[in-house]
């Protein structure tokens, strides 16, 4: 890593850095606001893709907290933490959908049962096994340096091994499996066998599963709590030591299902290992909103598992979410400057300083509207539409005032095209001090501002200023993955741009706008061809393609801006609680995070619940769309979002990828 | 089964190749798709050996907009290769996102028959189907003789061929036994299609990628090629290896990636977006690495009507098969 390389060519932190690497780049904004994370009971980390939830489940990785120790960093868990040890699945690199693989051979009305105990057991020995893992771990690097001896002293002795061994098989949970073990070796070589024979089994490498293990199939959660207890009874890890079980990508349960028709099994079966609400271990789910939300039963009981009694919820999205009152969640601006900074940090950049500012040191501040407006002036004569029957009074105003205040020209126009001026004809005034009356009205102009400049820069035939701090922020829309995918773009539009001799004497960029235009649009047109990646990737890549040219085009359509708020789109709850292909794209939209959905307090008489969306703000530069939300989004229903989504609405027909036209790169012909 | 002392690499066209296996017999597995090139290999043999008892797969995606376009096209090819074969074939429907078991099922009929001599025909099948189905039947004992023929088309639709990918996982058949956290060594043969692979590729430590790419290239696949190898690798090393090896050059495919999985113990992902024969490979070289390996995939759910288009025909007129005998009287050639 050195300052020449891009800081953020690696977007996911998680999967591709050593723990050590960790250790400088983890910002510790969300973790140290997640308390829950650090407690006694079950918990549920919810959020949209690129949340950060998995990076939030590494925290709890023994290598991770190791380097930790070793580095001299301040682990990011509250006061209040405690001791503990953990063991994870990821159900997409342990390949958990493998269990499903051979169901069909047998009769269909095993096929439940089977499944549900199978994928039981598959899921208590890889934890287990893990666990293990995790154990002998830190009992080696112990006798290194004594590394979190003080918080968690792992106590592997013979003596120890042997006390392990004989808890572990004095319990029935395991059917017996275990019985001819006689030392901890031979438990740990029967774990791993079994593992291995279930792999061999669904590879289809070996005929039918080993008898011995399809007649020792273990209870969700029992195995793991077992050997828990077993490892504080005999001294192994001290009694006051949590373990927790790590279960990440849960949503690929809910894909699995999907395509599976496995209905809800694999999902049922781990909201039954929660449900135990057992004091010896705590789980800690990865999942995205609506592949949790929308099956909590408990398998074999058909009861439902409830927020609050049998788990607690981190929802990342709510939790960085902008909220009035800012107490009830934390500061995603806080968060991104924290991450960027140990980015730049890391790559070697003498950060001194500029830290408590360095986004605004890097980027600048954003342009106001006004400003925005002034750059897509450039001196060319007025784009205004002004009707020839408007007084002449009022054109010679618009048109001196387009020379000093595009905006306000605009504005203007606007005003004097919305409904009740139109019906007084002012447009036929001669008193323009009296006319110009909106300029009182803070929030008639904040609400249409954006969607005037939108309107400005396409009659212009401009290229959309989106750059500066606060642009980066709102853009990357309390998402940390599209924040870090902005800062790829524009740290690349800069590098490409930057000679040699210049790099090497700029200690702190300072990146000016254009570059920043090039680097957010790329962002953008990133994001929006990712569309295709992911569950339904062609589905939701059609559909947020035809909102795209839907809203786009009722924005740039509306030229009184009488409806500056559609931006986004509203529907009954009730329809969206109707299980259609249509309520089940939106949903996955909203994991993947395509959409951002909100509840919506509608202004209809009818006073029914609706729920909103609006584009993820990342599109909004590829689209041409305001990134800001204001007043009322458009009513709409399902019947009309159909329509949409077939292309049958004139104007909300997608364009394909290359048609939108590219940023013009001024850069390229100074 | 033993392996022959010196080793040969049985491939080439059909005509040239068959003829010097001397089966009398074949027994062939084809495929009716909405694919053209599906017919091919039926024909040519109806006309140039004696085959019998044949089976024909009907694979049928999930229903989708296109549905009955292609149920119709792929109505006229079963009838075409019903012609070629006469009443010496058996249709059997499956789906393509069907389990696995299913596959194994009709893998272990069709190879009931003691001392089978098979004709594989991978032209329109799918990777899911054909690479299961291979290391099936190098397996079973009952078979006799193998080889595998692979017809290209005259050309693939420009842009986009197939939708929704499922997320990326190994396939049927093709998981890893052994899981453990080392590095991969991924090598990914190059073709026209990312689907949701690249993110994998993005979001896992690719410490060692590797790429096979088809080469010479034809016009405009290389352009594709390349676009893709972009698109999979945006900042990729100086020093990454790029191996160029001939889209049908599937023992070349073979030996390189054995080469490759011997130098180092690390875990290998193989991902096969490229040609079928390279695909083939990676699944005929899988076996000795299972331990450590895996196969890759992003499963299409829909694939386009106008997926690929005609035959490709050689200088003399008659379709380009190329043929790999992996298996004759029961020594394992590979």
């Amino acid at each position: 890593m050195n300052r020449f390389d891009n800081p953020f060519h690696d977007l996911w932190v998680t999967e591709i850095l050593a723990p050590d690497e960790f250790v400088k780049m983890f910002s510790p904004v969300v973790a140290s606001h997640s308390e829950d994370l650090f407690g006694t009971g079950n918990v549920v980390i919810k959020g949209r893709q690129g949340s950060g939830k998995s990076m939030l489940l590494s925290l709890l990785n023994t290598k991770t907290r190791v380097a930790y120790a070793r580095s001299g960093a301040k682990y990011p868990a509250p006061a209040s933490y405690k001791s503990f040890i953990s063991a994870g699945i990821h159900l997409i690199r342990d390949n958990a959908r493998i269990v499903a693989s051979r169901l069909s051979e047998l009769p269909q009305e095993k096929r439940k049962d089977w499944a549900a105990t199978t994928f039981a057991d598959y899921v208590n020995y890889i934890l287990i096994q893990d666990l293990i893992a995790n154990i002998k771990y830190l009992a080696k690097e112990q006798t290194l340096d004594n590394v979190l001896k003080s918080e968690l002293p792992i106590n592997w002795t013979s003596q120890n091994q042997e006390n392990l061994t004989k808890y572990i098989k004095t319990s029935s949970a395991w059917y017996g499996y275990l019985d001819d073990c006689n030392t901890f070796d031979d438990i740990e070589k029967k774990i791993n066998n079994r593992i291995t024979e279930y792999r061999k089994f669904f590879n289809f490498n070996n005929d039918h599963l080993a008898s011995q293990v399809e007649s020792t199939k273990t209870d969700i959660g029992e195995p793991t709590a077992v050997f828990a207890d077993a490892l504080r009874q005999s001294g192994v890890i001290s009694p006051q030591t949590l373990v927790y079980l790590r279960i990440d990508q849960h949503e690929e349960l809910y894909e699995l299902e999907k395509s599976s028709g496995n209905s809800r099994i694999f999902r049922q079966v781990i909201n039954r290992a929660l449900a135990m609400r057992d004091g010896r271990v705590a789980y800690r789910v990865g999942t995205r909103h609506y592949a949790w939300s929308s099956d909590v039963t408990i398998w074999g009981s058909g009861a439902h598992l409830e927020n609050m009694r049998d788990y607690s919820i981190i929802d990342i999205d709510e939790i960085l979410r902008r909220h009035e009152n800012p107490a009830l969640g934390i500061s995603f601006s806080d968060f991104a400057a924290d991450v960027f900074s140990r980015r730049l940090a890391a790559y070697g950049f003498d950060i001194g300083s500029h830290k408590e500012n360095l986004l605004k040191s890097i980027f600048g501040k954003t342009l106001t509207p006004a400003e925005r407006a002034r750059v897509y002036f450039k001196e060319k004569p007025s784009v205004l539409n002004i009707p020839d029957d408007w007084s002449s009074e009022w054109k010679k105003t618009l048109e001196r005032l387009w020379l000093t205040d595009p905006l306000d020209a605009k504005l203007s126009e606007v005003w004097l095209r919305q409904k009740k001026q139109q019906r007084e004809k002012v447009y036929l005034s001669k008193d323009m001090d009296a006319a110009l009356s909106w300029k009182g009205r803070r929030y008639w102009i904040k609400e249409r501002n954006e969607a005037a400049l939108i309107q400005i820069a396409g009659d212009a035939k401009e290229m959309l200023i989106w750059s500066g701090e606060r642009h980066i922020l709102d853009l990357s829309g309390w998402n940390i993955l599209a924040f870090m995918t902005i800062c790829r773009a524009i740290w690349a539009a800069w590098l490409r741009s930057t000679p040699d001799e210049e790099l090497q004497k700029t200690h702190l960029p300072s990146i000016s706008m254009d570059k920043q235009v090039i680097g957010i649009y790329e962002a953008s047109r990133i994001w929006a061809e990712k569309l295709r990646e992911g569950a339904d990737g062609d589905k939701r890549y059609a559909f947020i393609n035809s909102l795209g040219a839907w809203i786009s085009s009722t924005i740039r359509n509306d030229r009184a801006l009488s409806y500056p708020g559609h931006t986004g789109f509203s529907i009954f709850k009730k329809d969206f609680d109707l299980p259609t292909p249509l309520t089940s794209l939106l949903k996955s939209c909203r994991d993947q995070g395509d959409l951002i959905e909100s509840e919506h307090t509608t202004k209809s008489n009818d006073g029914l619940p609706r729920i909103k969306w609006y584009l993820n703000p990342l599109l909004c530069p590829y689209f041409r769309i305001p990134h800001i939300r204001t007043k009322e989004p458009i009513y709409t229903n399902l019947i009309e979002l159909n329509e949409i989504l077939a292309g049958n609405i004139s104007n909300a027909k997608p364009k394909k990828i290359d048609d939108y036209e590219p940023p013009i790169q001024s850069e390229l012909f100074q | 089964m033993t392996s022959p002392q010196s080793k040969i690499n049985p491939w080439g066209s059909a005509e040239w190749l068959l003829p010097k296996i001397g089966v009398t017999e074949w027994q062939g597995i084809f495929c009716a798709s909405f694919e053209p090139r599906c017919t091919a290999v039926a024909e040519w043999l109806s006309k140039n050996s004696n085959i019998n008892n044949n089976f024909c797969l009907r694979i049928s995606d999930p229903e989708n907009r296109f549905t009955d376009t292609i149920n119709k096209i792929t109505d006229v090819h079963e009838n075409t290769i019903k012609k070629h074969l006469g009443n010496r074939v058996e249709i059997i429907n499956a789906d393509l996102l069907a389990e696995a078991g299913v596959w194994y099922k009709t893998i272990n009929e069709i190879a009931s028959t003691p001392s089978a001599s098979l004709i594989l025909d991978i032209s329109a099948l799918p990777k899911r189907f054909f690479l299961f189905a291979i290391k099936r039947l190098m397996k079973l004992p009952n078979v006799k003789d193998l080889v595998i023929c692979y017809t290209r088309p005259e050309g693939y639709k420009e842009g986009q061929f197939t939708e929704d990918a499922e997320p990326p996982a190994a396939l049927p058949g093709f998981s890893r036994i052994e899981q453990n956290e080392s590095d991969s060594t991924v090598i990914i043969s190059v073709g026209y299609m990312a689907f949701n692979l690249a993110e994998l590729l993005e979001q896992n430590k690719i410490k060692f990628p590797k790429f096979i790419f088809p080469f010479p290239p034809s016009s405009p696949g290389f352009r594709r090629s390349w676009k893709l190898l972009h698109e999979l690798a945006p900042n990729i090393e100086r020093q990454t290896e790029i191996k160029r090896i001939h889209a049908m050059d599937m023992f070349a495919v073979l030996d390189w990636i054995r080469s490759i999985c011997r130098e180092n113990t690390h875990n290998i992902d193989f991902i096969p977006l490229g040609p079928k024969p390279h695909a083939l490979a990676m699944a005929l070289a899988f076996p000795e690495f299972e331990d450590r390996a895996e196969i890759l995939y992003s499963q299409p759910r829909l694939y386009h009507p106008n997926y690929s288009h005609g035959i490709l025909k050689n200088s003399s007129g008659t379709p380009e098969i190329t043929s790999y005998c992996l298996k004759r009287n029961y020594i394992n050639l590979i």
